[in-house]
């Protein structure tokens, strides 16, 4: 039985959008608005722990860069079919975290630097992410709700 | 996240639970610390309530290896969950730990003489 409600978010899509100050009170909002997102979407967790990661890695660089990412971030989750969207975007001085070098992945522990590391991660987490430089810092990935990670049987 | 910590012998371990992410991994650096000032050189880390990991929760496990190397003591990390197993490799990092199945062949692995 599907849900009017539920059909109608599969068909038209669903987004949520919200502004939060940067750093960790931010990041907090943002989990906790991605949770009830899922939730009301129904997005596997073998799916949304991947977004989750990518989230915190993105919002984590916005706090570490520049000028904090300015005074708001602004977040949109969207679901358009099977594939689950996600927008950061900030107004702080122009910075793609897309175009910093990747580390080194095989370096023994003495050398192993954790710089760029999150970076790398949600590249390979996510299917795509795009960043773009309007006059704020726009970054959107996108990761598909496919088969193979529907929920495993508890 | 929820950290609980249990001795058996001289093996101290540590069962994270739920998200290791930047807002959590201080909690979780906080209770390795503390347990290493109380002089834990064996350490097993239980991982198999992790929801995920991201770097920030790598990079403290990371600082824990290396200060146990240099204290001569020994880490072994334990069950982990399917996302925690994903992020390691991803991230390069199996090869840089000692990795269990259970907490069970972890602890007899950390108290095994070198």
């Amino acid at each position: 039985v599907v849900s009017f409600a539920g059909f109608l978010a599969e068909f038209m899509g669903a987004e949520t959008a919200l502004t939060v100050p940067p750093g960790s009170a931010g990041a907090r909002q943002v989990a906790a608005a991605f949770d009830v997102f899922c939730a009301g979407q129904q997005v596997p967790p073998s799916v949304s722990w991947r977004l989750r990661v990518a989230l915190d890695e993105v919002l984590s660089n916005i706090a570490r860069h520049g000028d904090a990412g300015g005074a708001s971030i602004d977040v949109t989750f969207r679901r358009d079919g099977e594939v689950l969207e996600v927008t950061v975007a900030d107004s702080g001085s122009a910075f793609d975290p897309l175009a910093q070098p990747s580390p080194d992945l095989t370096s023994p522990l003495e050398s192993r630097a954790p710089g760029g590391l999150g970076i790398a991660l949600l590249r390979s987490l996510i299917d795509d992410v795009t960043y773009q430089r309007t006059d704020r810092n726009v970054l959107v990935m996108r990761k598909r709700i496919t088969a193979s990670e529907a929920p495993e049987p508890m | 996240m929820d950290i609980q910590q249990s001795t058996q012998g001289n093996v101290v371990l540590l069962a994270a639970a739920g998200r290791i992410d930047t807002t959590t991994s201080g909690a979780l650096d906080d209770a390795l610390r503390r347990a290493l000032e109380a002089g834990a050189r064996n350490v097993v880390v239980d991982l198999s309530d992790v929801e995920y990991i991201s770097s920030a929760g790598l990079r403290v496990l990371l600082v824990l290896a290396k200060r146990l190397r240099d204290l001569r003591g020994r880490l072994v990390l334990c069950a982990m969950s399917e996302p925690v197993k994903q992020v390691f490799e991803l991230a390069g990092f199996m090869p840089l730990f000692t990795i269990e199945p259970s907490r069970e062949s972890a602890a007899a692995r950390c108290s095994a003489p070198a």
